[in-house]
Formats: structure tokens, C-alpha cells, sequence
């Protein structure tokens, strides 16, 4: 594997490198300083944890995506790939720490530090709202942290923390109704949401939905519970469209994109959806080459478009294969020790969730199929946050799997005899 | 070399990492199907087949009782018997959903607002069954 990663590595920076002409010698040097990272990261991987393939597999996958991250960023700007380069360092410091206090200690499950994280979540959402001077969306800011990123690093150990509570409490006193550490979690989610409304933040608001309507469905025992539970999801998701304008627009493209292209206040929204089927074929299974997508068709064809211009410059073929790379990282995600707390299982599992759901919203609103989230693709996407956000996912992952497990046995001693 | 050689080399290497990926996890798949840590036992014997199973639970809630909506299925003639375990680390909580049981010859009828502590070797009989739960111990 790291033979042919290392392969793989020489080829697209040669590739991209050949493809932008034009840079100067001292945003080459931090292409090739940047890949050589990368390489240097799986020669580590591979010396460290060879035989451990539930960890080393996972990083590989970080390392493959990330590095076709690094040439959609050589491609866009000398900024771009010189501020993928910082995000790097960060990511790789971030990737330790997360790893060594989840292999290492427990810190993480205390009860205090998780009601501060509980506390936490919320308070970030309004004080930004009232502090940034964006319109808000995706680029509020709270310390430098867009909060799309910053809210979902702390999401799962709030959700782990309400699923590894004791479940003896249960609404009217009746054990078959909800329990109240899910309904804890719902509610919770529920302050999330008028959090993301205020901010204008929805893509937030739909990985966390979808994300706590998984758990949810997971953990809820009771079938009228549950059906309850979709109907109100349905009624919340239609007053959201008729509430939030942009939401609204979104939904209006993606019902009909034909009306919306001749709708002068849609047209531009529309826009990019349209060019994606306009060109398509002449995309076609090799590209057009690295460089090719102009940015005055997509302003954010680094981050938020990333299936476009991998079609239109890296051809069909790496598109597809970047994606299977994306949902074997998820799938990886979802293997779990046997051996693992209710704490660990809900954290990892909500961990996985979160990559999932934003990888099928990115794909989705890139083929104009799905509400347009604006939701970036795991490391190939260029924005700092969220991807710190997913390194600390795969941290987790890899500090929980890689954590010594209490060994059991049987507890054999006072056997008693067949007595009816 | 040119760059359509380069691309070409490109698409091959990924394409062997992503069969590699895919082996890998199918690999580390295979080795744990366990959900979580076996905390309990259950042993399950019927006096009218004469058969004793052992099963091993883990954190969490189980439905016990006839048909397969139930997580933990069993035979049953006669009257209906549902249970609801809530397993734990310590404890066990059962609650009896339909029908009655007999936990150390105290007789619980259906209620679902009760919730009745389980310990080590508690014995629950109904019908022709006998479930035994056993703490599994840490080293």
C-alpha cells in the first residue's frame, strides 16, 4: 500500500505540477514541501502501526484524499495552497494530541468536561452570531474556527455523553415511551437548531439532524416513538423552507431547474448547477485537464464544488475513485473493538456520521440532486475548520481502536447447582 | 514523459489503493462482528425441551419474548410473555410488558412502570423457562 500511495503521490504532483504553469519557484517548493509531508506521514504510518491495518488503513485514506486536496489548491492559487500548507501543520499537531488524550486517558468521558462542552455548543453559535460582522452562513468565525467545524468537533462527546447515561428514567414513568437521556439528546439538538437559525448556518443544522435522527433510530425501542419523531422531522424541514429565503431558493432549483434558470433572482444560483449538465459529456472520462474549470463559473470550486472540478479537470475516472475512497473512509469509520464502552461505541459511531452525511450533502448538492448545502469533501476541500474537524475524527477513531481494552472472563467462581 | 502517461499512472495507483482499501476493511470487518462489551450472561434453560443456551450481552436494551420482533426469541405455549432488560454495567433492570414472571418466588405481574433489579444469579422463571443472568468479571 505505501509503495503504491508513494507512486500515486509522484504521479499527481507531476501531473498538476506540468498542468500550472506560471507560479513562482517559492509556491513550487510548497507543493513539493507539502507532498513530501505527506509521504514523510505515511512512512511513519507504515513503520508505526503496519500490522495494525484497523488504524493504518484509515490514515492512508486521510493521506490519499488530502493529497488530492493539495493539487486542487496548487490549481486554484499561490493563497490556496500556500494556506493548505498551514492547515496542514495544524491538522498533523491536532491529529497527535486528539490521538494521544483518546489512546491514553480517559479525560475525555469526565461528566464536567462534557456539561462544559454541552454548555459550550450553543453559547459559540450565539456569541458569534452577535460578534462577526458576516452575514453569516459558513464563514462566521468565532476565534479564527468557522463554527460549521467547531460545533461538530464537540458534537459527538455531547452526543456520546446523553447515550452512555444511565437509561433508568423514561417519560411518563413507562419504560416502552422515550428515555430521557434521548430525549435529552433531541432536545439539546432542538436549542442546536434555533443556534444554526439565528446564524443562518443550515448546512450544520442538516449533518446534525441527520446525524441525531440515526442515534435516534438506533436507540428508540418504541415504533409509534419513531413515527412520531419522522412527522415532526417532516413538518420542521417544510418550515424551514418556507421560513429561511435561501433555503427556499435551494429547494426551488433543485424542484425545478429549468424554471429557476430563466428566474433572474435564481439564474446565477442555478448557474452552476446547469453547467455541470451542459458540459458534462464534454468532461468526459479523463477531463479536460488540471486547471481548466474557470472560477468565474464557481467561486468556490476548491471547497464547496469539489465533484465539479474533479470532473471537469481530473476526468471521470479520479472522481469516481476519490468517491470510493470517501465511502471506504466512512466505512472504516463504522468498525468498531468489540471491547468498547457505550461511551466509545456512541462517540465513534457519531464521529462516522457526521464524515458520512457530510460526504453524501457534498456529492448531492454538486449533482444538483439535493438541497445545495455548501458542505466541503473530507481533506480534498480547502477550509481549515472543517478540515481540523475531520482529523480529529479520524484521531478519534484511531485513539479509541487503538485503546487497551478491560479484558473479561467469565465470571466462573460460586456456580450454583440446577435448582428449579 | 508526458503528462497523459503521468495521468494514466495516476488512475492505475489509485485504483490499486482503493482495492487495497476495500480489502483491508473487508478484512478488519471480519475480525469483530461483537457490538460493544460483554458485560452479562444469559442462560436460558426449558425444562420441556430439556435445552440450555448461553448468550452474551452487552450495554443496552433487549426485547425478550415469542416472535421475531424481539431481540432475544423464544418458544412459548400459553399465555404471552414479554420482557424488557435493560442491561447495564452493574445491574440488570427488567420490566415484564405482557404476562407474568416469578423472581425468586415473588410472582411480577405485567406493568411497565416498574422497573425490577436483576443481580448476579438472580433466577427469572415463567412457563417452562428459567433465565439466569451472570456478571462477567474484570481482570
Amino acid at each position: 500500500m505505501l509503495f503504491f500511495y508513494l507512486i500515486y503521490s509522484v504521479a499527481l504532483w507531476f501531473w498538476t505540477n506540468n498542468s500550472i504553469q506560471g507560479y513562482d519557484a517559492t509556491c513550487r517548493v510548497s507543493y513539493v514541501f507539502l507532498v513530501a509531508g505527506f509521504m514523510v506521514c505515511s512512512f511513519l504510518v507504515f513503520a508505526l502501526w503496519r500490522k495494525d491495518k484497523a488504524v493504518s488503513t484509515g490514515i492512508f485514506v486521510a493521506l490519499i484524499l488530502a493529497n488530492m486536496g493539495a493539487s486542487i489548491a496548487y490549481r486554484t492559487s499561490e493563497i490556496a495552497l500556500n494556506g493548505y500548507l498551514e492547515d496542514f501543520k495544524i491538522m498533523a499537531i491536532a491529529f497527535l494530541i486528539v490521538y494521544v488524550v483518546i489512546r491514553f486517558t480517559t479525560i475525555y468521558q469526565m461528566t464536567v468536561l462534557n456539561w462544559i462542552c454541552i454548555g459550550s455548543l450553543p453559547l459559540i453559535l450565539l456569541i458569534t452570531r452577535f460578534t462577526d460582522d458576516v452575514n453569516g452562513g459558513a464563514y462566521l468565525e468565532f476565534f479564527g474556527l468557522q463554527i460549521f467545524g467547531l460545533v461538530l468537533i464537540g458534537y459527538p462527546f455531547v452526543a456520546a455523553h446523553f447515550m452512555a447515561m444511565p437509561q433508568n428514567r423514561y417519560l411518563f414513568k413507562n419504560v416502552r415511551s422515550l428515555p430521557v437521556n434521548l430525549l435529552s439528546l433531541l432536545s439539546y439538538t432542538f436549542v442546536l437548531f434555533v443556534g444554526c437559525g439565528i446564524c443562518n448556518e443550515f448546512g450544520l443544522l442538516l449533518v446534525v439532524a441527520l446525524s441525531t435522527t440515526v442515534i435516534f433510530f438506533l436507540r428508540c425501542r418504541n415504533w409509534k416513538t419513531k413515527v412520531l419523531y419522522s412527522v415532526l422531522c417532516m413538518a420542521g424541514a417544510f418550515l424551514v423552507t418556507l421560513v429561511a429565503s435561501h433555503v427556499n431558493d435551494r429547494v426551488e432549483i433543485w424542484l425545478n431547474l429549468k424554471a429557476a434558470a430563466e428566474n433572474p433572482h435564481l439564474a446565477t444560483k442555478a448557474e452552476t448547477v446547469l453547467y455541470l449538465f451542459r458540459n458534462f459529456l464534454r468532461m468526459g472520462w479523463y477531463g479536460n485537464g488540471i486547471g481548466n474549470l474557470s472560477p468565474a463559473y464557481y467561486k468556490t470550486l476548491n471547497n464547496d464544488h469539489i465533484v465539479v472540478t474533479l470532473l471537469n479537470d481530473y476526468g471521470a475516472i479520479i472522481t469516481i475513485l476519490v468517491l470510493a475512497v470517501g465511502i471506504l473512509f466512512v466505512k472504516w469509520m463504522l468498525y468498531e473493538k468489540g471491547s468498547l464502552n457505550l461511551y466509545d461505541r456512541y462517540l465513534n459511531i457519531t464521529c462516522a456520521l457526521i464524515v458520512g452525511f457530510i460526504m453524501l450533502l457534498h456529492v448531492a448538492s454538486n449533482l444538483g440532486s439535493f438541497v445545495t448545502a455548501g458542505v466541503g469533501f473530507p481533506w480534498v476541500s480547502d477550509g481549515g475548520t472543517t478540515n481540523l474537524m475531520f482529523t480529529v475524527m479520524l484521531a478519534i477513531h484511531c485513539g479509541i481502536n487503538k485503546k487497551e481494552g478491560a479484558d473479561y472472563e467469565d465470571f466462573c467462581e460460586n456456580e450454583e447447582t440446577d435448582e428449579w | 514523459m508526458s503528462i497523459v502517461i503521468i495521468q494514466l499512472i495516476c488512475i492505475l495507483s489509485l485504483l490499486i489503493l482503493v482495492c487495497c482499501i476495500y480489502f483491508n476493511i473487508r478484512g478488519i470487518h471480519k475480525e469483530s462482528r461483537v457490538l460493544g462489551k460483554a458485560l452479562w450472561e444469559l442462560e436460558v434453560r426449558n425444562r420441556s425441551y430439556g435445552t440450555s443456551e448461553k448468550l452474551e450481552l452487552s450495554e443496552g436494551t433487549y426485547f425478550l419474548g415469542k416472535g421475531f420482533i424481539n431481540d432475544i426469541t423464544l418458544k412459548m405455549k400459553g399465555e404471552k410473555v414479554r420482557l424488557y432488560l435493560n442491561v447495564q454495567k452493574d445491574k440488570i433492570y427488567l420490566s415484564v410488558l405482557d404476562g407474568a414472571v416469578r423472581i425468586q418466588n415473588v410472582t411480577h405481574r405485567s406493568n411497565k412502570e416498574s422497573q425490577i433489579a436483576i443481580g448476579d444469579y438472580d433466577r427469572i422463571c415463567f412457563q417452562d423457562y428459567q433465565l439466569q443472568f451472570k456478571r462477567k468479571k474484570v481482570i
